[in-house]
């Protein structure tokens, strides 16, 4: 399974969110998931199952068919919460 | 790391007209340091002001500027400006911003170490009050280089 983030420079704020993205599965103990992030520029629909965008992104992502939309790219609990949310959806095995 | 890329002549603590004065502002230091060609700074601008450009807002008034590197970022380096009255990001009331974290970055990987170290100060909900409401550049450095 792969989640990716995404922002527009494909520099700083997509990689913060891979980081907290990491920092979320790390504490709920989910396994098998790679997560990387890009610029909206070159990933495409088939780059990863997942995609994470922060709200400002969300009308550049309709050609995505999972995408998560953030508040904040730096609420460790917003992402705590969505980053598990998505694992159960998806059926990713958790530790806990 | 930050604390190789922070030092106490790029944070600054300022009062501010506008969201475009506040970006100059945060990036001034890094272009006296050659860091940076102005025209970085116009495109940072240019990018928060397209359509979904107030992405760089990370929430609780931190705002995370940065532009590709070919719009003319000569080193990987860091600024801050923490502004005594908050601007509007965009002129967008969804983006009240209170503190400017300038990114420059040469390349594709040279920054990623220190936004690591970033990103885990900025989780962390005291450090990141701490960060906003801090009116003293010394105090504001401590607290992005501290171990």
């Amino acid at each position: 399974m792969k989640f990716m983030a995404m922002c527009s420079s494909g520099l700083g704020s997509s990689f913060m969110v891979e980081m907290n993205i990491q920092a979320a599965l790390d504490k709920i103990g989910a396994k098998d998931v790679e997560v990387d992030h890009a610029d909206l520029g070159s990933a495409g629909p088939t780059d990863a199952d997942v995609f994470f965008v922060g709200k400002d992104l969300e009308n550049s992502v309709s050609g995505f068919d999972d995408v998560v939309i953030l508040d904040s790219i730096i609420d460790q609990d917003e992402l705590d919460l969505k980053v598990k949310e998505t694992c159960l959806r998806l059926g990713i095995p958790l530790s806990d | 790391m930050l604390k190789e890329e922070l030092t106490l002549d790029r944070v600054l603590v300022d009062v501010v007209a506008s969201w475009q004065e506040a970006i100059r502002r945060a990036g001034q230091p890094l272009f006296e340091a050659e860091a940076i060609r102005e025209s970085y700074i116009d495109q940072v601008i240019a990018n928060i002001q397209e359509p979904g450009g107030t992405y760089m807002d990370l929430g609780f008034g931190i705002t995370l500027a940065h532009a590709r590197p070919e719009a003319g970022a000569l080193k990987t380096a860091f600024s801050v400006l923490t502004l005594r009255d908050p601007v509007n990001l965009n002129d967008d009331e969804a983006h009240p911003v209170r503190t400017v974290i300038f990114l420059a970055a040469a390349d594709d990987s040279a920054h990623q170490e220190a936004l690591r170290d970033l990103a885990t100060i900025l989780r962390d909900g005291n450090k990141r009050d701490g960060l906003t409401h801090a009116n003293d550049p010394h105090e504001i450095l401590k607290l992005l280089t501290a171990n």
